[in-house]
């Protein structure tokens, strides 16, 4: 039986940035497969590169050198203008920040991935709204950013991301502006999502990354060799 | 929502802001306003004085002597300066700059028993200027006494005479705003014509004179068709000059203008057209200026939205779009507080400056139309370069 294709495929990856006349490898020659399901957490210290491979799986930025295939697509091939539909309907974005347009209630947050795919208004405002029952925030629906707090905002956001019903999720230090317990609250949220599709997460928080089914070590572009395959999914059924 | 919903509902994400962005544009545009109003204003006013600054020739016989338009007294029929050079005037090639022509025609009237001696009878069309020859020039006369000729006075037997010719001749004090007294009778070879006013021009030399109607005159000397003055009316100050270089080819005409007066003229009045139009233009680039300055700092701040928009699919023709949508809001807001501001500043400058500083509709519309013009423009710069930008880019630019 034949092992079924990696969602994510990263092969001699490269990303350079000039600092002057230095020049920066964030990444430095990454080889990695992530499967269709299950969360994904990659650690490291500030520098290593994290976010970086983050952006680059998530087409928000280009590789220096190297190839990244996601859901069968090889970035490398999509013109410029394409790589905005990808976004849409690829990939899904949380971040530290929220990054939620101020102005807009929560549904209508959500349902802006969903205006940009042409889904019909209708449609939108009741998937908007399931998503936000699923990320327990139907009450606060109408409620616009700011009378939310972080965690809330967050959730927002994940629900955003899961609008357009992307393969990947893709979540830089999402709980980098949480307190602990609300930060494990969307590591849960996450990790329910993982069940489903593939979630990547940046996160300098070794405690939360073990709550992931796979943990990568990040330092200076390069993975370690202490990569941990699915050890905290492992020592929860252990338990 | 729609692209353009949010757009329209953007602006008021920062209320405050907004406020005073949209107050400083209202001011921009309506000082602006106000200001392309004057300097419309006084564009009209400086025509006005193009039409009536030395735009007057005057024709006279060749050789004709000075003021008085004594020419040679050739036999009826053999006028060289006459009827006829109407005729020729209307075919110059410039013709379509005369406005107006008129013809006068003069008869000395010697009595030297008089102490006003040499009088000197003039026929002019009724209503054209009574140009009274003066000691050094022409001189408007000015009528004291009655009334002047009109064109219901045609063929009619009827004069207005001189102060000075009033006393010596007719025993006659005509008084500012006196009314003459009924009748006054004025023989002129067989006929007799009713005296209707009495002028003055500050001199007894033109005080001298009697005007009547051309047709009556015709009718009383039968000079044939001799004519001892025509003056021609230009349309414009720039274009004296030409047509009296026309008017000198026609044969035996000699053309007379205050050429260095028309130069003269001519250069302060464009020097004030330019003026105006430059202080349109530095208005303009100054209005546009800030307009641009606004926007580019009120969308700078939105690069990061942009590149959190990109992340999440939005196509860049949908963030130009909302971003426009933004812009008209404002600039329409900007508009409304235009007309409030201009309506106000119109009120208290139009005693000042003495022009009718009232806004029309086209006024509006272009100033409108301009400051949106400059504030797509203002916005286009910091959005297109967002929008080219990658999302990651965009993001880090706070």
């Amino acid at each position: 039986m034949n092992k079924p294709a990696p969602l994510v495929e990263l092969r001699d990856l490269w990303k350079s940035y000039r600092k002057g006349s230095e020049t920066i490898d964030a990444v430095a020659g990454i080889d990695l497969d992530l499967p269709e399901r299950g969360m994904v957490a990659i650690v490291g210290p500030s520098g290593s590169g994290k976010s970086t491979l983050l952006h680059v799986i998530g087409a928000m930025d280009r590789p220096t050198r190297g190839s990244v295939r996601v859901a069968g697509r090889n970035l490398g091939d999509i013109p410029q203008g394409e790589l905005t539909r990808f976004r849409r309907e690829v990939v899904g974005f949380v971040f530290q920040t929220f990054n939620l347009i101020p102005n807009l209630t929560a549904v209508e947050n959500v349902a802006l991935p969903m205006e940009f795919s042409g889904v019909a208004r209708a449609a939108r405002a009741s998937r908007a709204k399931a998503l936000l029952e699923r990320v327990d925030l139907g009450q606060r629906a109408r409620h616009r950013p700011n009378e939310l707090s972080g965690g809330e905002m967050q959730r927002v956001a994940i629900a955003r991301a899961l609008a357009n019903e992307p393969p990947v999720v893709l979540a830089d230090e999402p709980t980098g502006n949480l307190d602990s317990a609300t930060g494990r609250l969307i590591y849960e949220l996450l990790q329910a999502i993982a069940r489903e599709r593939t979630v990547v997460v940046v996160t300098h928080s070794e405690e939360l990354a073990r709550l992931a089914d796979r943990v990568l070590h990040l330092r200076d572009g390069r993975l370690s060799n202490a990569a941990h395959d699915h050890s905290a999914r492992e020592a929860r059924s252990g338990a | 929502m729609s692209v353009v919903a949010r757009g329209l509902r953007n602006p008021f994400r920062h209320r405050v802001r907004t406020a005073v962005v949209v107050t400083l544009l209202a001011c921009v545009i309506g000082i602006l306003a106000v200001l392309a109003q004057a300097t419309r204003a006084a564009r009209q006013e400086i025509e006005r004085l193009q039409a009536g600054v030395r735009t007057v020739i005057e024709l006279r016989e060749a050789g004709a002597f000075g003021t008085g338009g004594f020419g040679a007294d050739r036999p009826v029929g053999a006028e060289t300066f006459s009827r006829a050079t109407l005729a020729q005037i209307r075919k110059i090639p410039n013709a379509r700059h005369i406005v107006k022509i008129e013809e006068y025609i003069h008869q000395p009237q010697i009595d030297a028993l008089k102490p006003n001696a040499y009088a000197m009878i003039i026929g002019l069309p009724p209503g054209a200027p009574m140009r009274a020859i003066g000691e050094v020039d022409y001189e408007n006369a000015k009528i004291v006494a009655g009334r002047g000729l009109g064109p219901a006075d045609a063929g009619q037997d009827v004069a207005v005479v001189g102060r000075l010719y009033a006393r010596e001749r007719l025993g006659l004090d005509a008084g500012a705003g006196e009314t003459l007294p009924n009748p006054v009778k004025l023989r002129l070879g067989d006929r007799e014509l009713a005296v209707v006013g009495a002028y003055a021009t500050g001199n007894d030399f033109g005080d001298n004179h009697v005007f009547i109607p051309i047709d009556t005159f015709r009718s009383i000397f039968r000079p044939g068709d001799k004519l001892s003055k025509i003056r021609v009316t230009v349309d414009r100050v720039d274009h004296v000059e030409v047509v009296t270089e026309e008017l000198k080819q026609l044969p035996g005409v000699d053309a007379v203008t205050a050429t260095e007066q028309v130069a003269a003229a001519r250069a302060t009045l464009g020097s004030l057209t330019a003026a105006s139009l430059y202080g349109s233009l530095l208005l303009v680039a100054i209005g546009g200026g800030l307009i641009v300055f606004l926007m580019v700092l009120t969308t700078r701040e939105r690069i990061r939205e942009i590149g959190t928009l990109k992340a999440i699919g939005a196509p860049s023709g949908v963030i130009a779009a909302q971003f426009v949508a933004e812009v008209i809001v404002v600039i329409t807001l900007a508009a409304v507080g235009a007309v409030l501001v201009a309506g106000v500043l119109g009120l208290v400058l139009r005693p000042a400056l003495g022009v009718d500083l009232s806004l029309d509709a086209t006024m509006l519309v272009s100033i409108f139309l301009g400051a949106l013009a400059f504030a797509v423009m203002g916005s286009a710069y910091p959005i297109a370069k967002a929008v080219r930008l990658s999302p990651v880019e965009a993001m880090r630019k706070i």
